[in-house]
């Protein structure tokens, strides 16, 4: 039987190794952190096959003293930890005292350090264990510690190192999240010969990101800065449209360090609710400072997992900061006209020498536009109109009789307003001419806003605009702020700076939701009891699911009761989703409560979801046919939402374009 | 195929058929009519669901038959001079249509293409006649509370019952129901129930419009076959276990109020110009020898009408879908106050005409 031994040290180094060391980056990760704690205001890695040969990291920090050297390599020996208090409130990066030691016990490392105020420096060489001698040696001011041969004594990790890109890729996404941390200290990566990062210290985050990912993502940024209690929260947002098919843009840094962590994602996610499609994910780089008696970053070996005390303070304070920055960010994309190549530049003097001539032509271009456009528009809505006509001379009569109920005989029938309302359909042409004279002011007004397009389903055909489609009359085709529908899917307008293009269901669903939001909150959901109440079949799980939820069900209509052993009876449904088949509606509910349990902190979001759907089944589709007025009824119901940029399924509602793009695009200005 | 027929008998013979006409278009055929000429002529349509098939006099010179598409001939016929027409099968299917100097030239179908009308093979289960006006009437109904829902199958057309004597129909969506008895002579109505669908009732109800006399219906494997002097309707069944409807009429009422049907059927149209959204639910609040028809909605404001009523329960005020309350007010009589029965504001109520127990109408509450 084997004897039971206390390990030999170097074995324990061995395994610690294991657990902090996986690959070359979590090496650089080390090391990088280190020089951090020393103050170092520059840091340049060298990686020579993605680290597996060789990392070198040079930094310009404090250095060493020659009586620590002995120390260095020493397990559990740290400068940055006295006493088990410390622990519980970590300000450095490192203080586990594992990494110099982990590392050195698996590779050949060569340690130059020179402290800023001595003149000499100090180089120790450390192969898989053992230390060398110290040895005094002309070296930079700070440290230097070039790693080489990693894993050379475990053979078993070796084979398990992937291609050299692969790996440099993994030093990369270390190098960058500490380039983002740590704006203020210049970086640098090079892979063998080749630079692969470059970074001068840079003024703020904003600017470092703008060197990583590209001025255009900078230039959008939102700023997010607040406070709660002793947490601060800051950092910078992309809008929506910056969405990634992976989670590969979202940084957060707690006190400096780069984390991992489900409840602040989730946040972050939650941030963004109704603004990103489903699967998509946004740009976001975040730094969290928290008092760090608050958090235990002693998780994890690589320091990537932490522990709150209490999430949910620090959930709310995220999802709200992101959602108050969103809003308050005018978040319509802009289309951004095609940036030109040098070979228009080269035109540009010509147009300066542009004979009167060719002004001419400019203007005459001009007016024929102008005319095509006014043409264009008398077509389109005088084609809505002759098809039209009979519905608003229709709803005419019928917002009368509701306007004024008196006149409705006692005896109305349905038949009763039927005789009148047919009369119009075949006095179209007649009406149109003799209306032509008149002035705009004369004409009816077709609707009140608040009688809005956004009532789901019999709204669209009562807002119907009377006959102020009337386009003959030149004022009303000339109006700026009239409305054009495209394919009667989208609604063109003019803005103060361009024009804007919107997506009538996008919109009307947005509209919608806030709608059937405010009707939620207030309690006042629509609930139609059903005749026989609807027995489904559900597992003992989502029986208790759902019957755990029966409060917030109740406050969107539903009224369920548990039926037997394995159902439940559905006694009323939300008014506004009584097409849908009871069925699924449940099913659909039990797998929103589902998600909900699985993402924990969100609480509650299958009412949100459940709004996102009930106004999407309300809405108006792409290609319901719009009156002018029903248009500009729409575009000012989404002009005073707060959030009106995206739908509830983060489509966008509005694209932007402005005139100077137009410029662009005919080559007005380059 | 030659015969002769005046225009105005065959025009009306031909708009008995449209509405049978499949209007997807998934099979050519079923948009046109068949045309056959025997002793006399028939004329028929279907859509695989619905059949009709209309018999009418004509001087027929050669018999056949031919297809011709169904809308196109009937706005044609329709157009043509008062006087004869005459219908001829040409070659290659074609069929002319001469009337006075106009002639023209359809394209038709292989006649022996079109669907075969289903014929009665004498093995129906039951059968019975009824009177025309009492089948409207209870088409009437009936038909307005069936689900117009193409998930709900089963609910999408009326259900059909009897028990001695008395027939019954029975139409509901899930949140209403109404219920018709008549008694009729003769009848041995299926009590087991079919379901018949919404479309073979319209085309029947239409059928019937303006007519006397009786239909003789029966009832057979999953179709039921309706004959009226010169004209058969056969549908196809719903195949599907209709809900057991008894169970959903309250038994006992706690609270009664009549009223007068008008009355109450316009102040229900003016007040539920502001309730909110397509629900169109408004309230009903009974007090003594009062009610008040109310409606709001953030969006469009408010509106409350007082009607006075013979009551004398306990204060209660219940929530509807106007639009339940004013589908049956409109199917029910002028000349009889309208009595509501209520239990609370969960329960069914329940809507009849004063003093007439052959129709009840049982709607469910809306939580406003």
């Amino acid at each position: 039987m084997a004897r039971i031994r206390q390990l030999p040290p170097h074995i324990v180094n061995k395994i610690a190794a294991g657990e902090v060391i996986e690959r070359p980056a979590s090496v650089v990760k080390e090391l990088v952190e280190n020089a951090l704690d020393a103050g170092a205001k520059r840091i340049d890695v060298t990686v020579e096959e993605g680290g597996a040969t060789r990392i070198r990291v040079q930094d310009d920090g404090h250095g060493m003293a020659r009586d620590d050297l002995a120390l260095a390599f020493r397990s559990h020996a740290t400068s940055k930890l006295r006493d088990a208090d410390d622990l519980f409130h970590i300000a450095t990066m490192g203080f586990r005292g594992e990494a110099l030691a982990s590392i050195g016990s698996i590779s050949r490392t060569t340690l130059r350090t020179r402290e800023p105020e001595e003149e000499t420096g100090y180089e120790l060489v450390h192969e898989t264990g053992e230390d060398g001698e110290v040895k005094v040696a002309a070296v930079h001011r700070g440290t230097t510690i070039d790693v080489q041969n990693l894993f050379m004594n475990v053979p078993v990790r070796r084979r398990f190192l992937k291609s050299p890109s692969v790996e440099l890729g993994h030093v990369t996404d270390v190098m960058t999240r500490f380039a983002i941390a740590y704006p203020e200290i210049g970086f640098s990566l090079l892979h063998g010969k080749r630079r692969v990062l470059e970074l001068d210290a840079a003024r703020d985050m904003r600017e470092r990101i703008g060197s990583l990912y590209g001025e255009a993502l900078a230039k959008e940024l939102i700023r997010v800065d607040s406070e709660l209690d002793t947490t601060r929260l800051a950092g910078w947002i992309a809008p929506p449209h910056h969405d990634r098919p992976r989670q590969d843009r979202i940084f957060v840094f707690l006190n400096g360090r780069h984390i991992k962590d489900r409840t602040l994602i989730h946040a972050i996610h939650e941030g963004y609710r109704g603004l990103l499609m489903t699967r998509r994910h946004p740009t976001v780089f975040l730094t969290v400072e928290i008092d760090p008696q608050e958090v235990d970053v002693n998780v994890h070996p690589t320091k990537i997992e932490v522990r709150f005390r209490d999430s949910k303070p620090l959930h709310q304070l995220v999802r709200r900061s992101l959602r108050d920055a969103l809003q308050s960010a005018e978040l319509a994309p802009r289309v951004t006209a095609p940036s030109q190549g040098e070979s228009t530049s080269g035109e540009a003097p010509k147009r300066d020498t542009a004979s009167n001539e060719k002004d001419d032509v400019r203007d005459a271009i001009r007016d024929y536009l102008g005319s095509a456009s006014r043409k264009s528009a008398v077509r389109d809505t005088g084609a809505d109109r002759s098809l039209w006509a009979p519905t608003p001379a229709k709803d005419d009569v019928s917002r009368e009789e509701r306007a004024t109920p008196s006149s409705v005989s006692p005896t109305g029938g349905r038949q009763a307003s039927e005789p009148e309302s047919e009369t119009p359909r075949y006095a179209g042409p007649e009406r149109e001419s003799s209306e032509r004279p008149a002035s705009p002011s004369d004409r009816p007004i077709s609707t009140s806003p608040s009688r809005g397009v956004a009532e789901p389903d019999a709204g669209f055909e009562r807002v119907g605009g009377s006959f102020d489609g009337s386009t003959e009359d030149p004022e009303e085709s000339a109006d700026p702020s009239r409305p054009v529908q495209l394919h009667q899917t989208y609604i063109l307008r003019e803005t103060d700076d361009g024009f804007a293009l919107t997506d009538q269901h996008a919109l009307h669903e947005r509209i919608l939701y806030h709608r059937i939001h405010d009707r939620v909150r207030s309690g006042t959901v629509i609930s139609q009891r059903l005749l026989i109440p609807e027995t489904i079949d559900l597992t003992p799980g989502e029986i208790e699911r759902l019957l755990a939820h029966q409060n917030e069900l109740h406050r969107i209509g539903f009224e369920i009761r548990r039926q037997g052993e394995d159902g439940i009876a559905v006694h009323a449904i939300p008014d506004v989703l009584r097409k849908l088949p009871t069925r699924e509606l449940v099913d659909q509910v039990v797998s929103w409560i589902g998600r909900d349990e699985e993402d924990q902190g969100g609480e509650k979001d299958f009412i949100d979801a459940f709004i996102e759907m009930a106004a999407c089944k309300a809405a108006i589709k792409a290609g319901d046919p719009l009156e002018v007025e029903q248009m500009k009824d729409l575009l000012r119901q989404g002009d005073a939402l707060p959030t009106s940029s995206s739908c509830p399924h983060g489509r966008p509602t509005t694209v932007r374009f402005t005139i100077a793009d137009l410029e662009k695009w005919f080559r007005r200005i380059v | 195929m030659e015969f002769s027929i005046d225009r105005g008998e065959f025009t009306q013979a031909l708009a008995l058929t449209q509405g049978v006409v499949e209007r997807r278009n998934t099979m050519p055929i079923l948009a046109n009519v068949l045309l056959e000429a025997g002793e006399d002529l028939s004329i028929a349509a279907t859509d695989l669901e619905v059949h009709i098939k209309r018999r009418c006099g004509a001087k027929v010179a050669e018999a056949g038959a031919a297809t011709v598409a169904a809308r196109k001939f009937y706005e044609l016929v329709r157009e043509l001079a008062p006087g004869d027409v005459t219908i001829r099968l040409l070659d290659n299917h074609f069929v002319e249509v001469t009337s006075g100097r106009s002639r023209v030239r359809l394209v038709g179908l292989p006649a022996e293409d079109f669907p075969t009308f289903p014929q009665a093979d004498g093995s129906s289960d039951s059968a019975f006649t009824i009177d025309v006006e009492i089948l409207a009437r209870m088409i009437d109904r009936t038909l307005f509370a069936v689900s117009t829902d193409d998930t709900r199958a089963h609910l999408g057309g009326v259900f059909l019952t009897g028990a001695g004597e008395t027939l019954r129909f029975v139409g509901t969506d899930g949140h209403r129901l109404a219920l018709v008895s008549e008694s009729v002579g003769g009848a041995s109505a299926p009590e087991k129930g079919i379901i018949l669908p919404r479309k073979g009732l319209t085309e029947l109800r239409r059928l019937v419009e303006g007519r006397d006399g009786e239909a003789s219906v029966s009832i057979g494997g999953n179709v039921v076959r309706v004959e009226l002097a010169d004209v058969a309707l056969v549908m196809r069944l719903i195949d599907g276990e209709f809900p057991n409807y008894e169970q959903v009429i309250p038994g006992e009422v706690k609270f009664r109020v009549a009223i007068a049907k008008d009355e109450l059927l316009s102040a229900l149209k003016r007040v539920s110009v502001v309730a909110s959204d397509r629900s169109r639910g408004v309230r009903l609040a009974l007090a003594n020898g009062q009610m008040t028809v109310s409606a709001s909605s953030p969006d469009f404001g408010e509106a409350s009408e007082e009607l006075e009523v013979s009551y004398d329960g306990d204060d209660l005020t219940v929530g509807f879908n106007s639009r339940y309350l004013t589908d049956v007010l409109a199917v029910l009589p002028d000349t009889q106050k309208v009595e509501i029965g209520l239990i609370d504001d969960v329960s069914p109520g329940v809507i009849c005409s004063e003093g007439d127990d052959t129709y009840s109408y049982v709607v469910m509450p809306m939580r406003l």
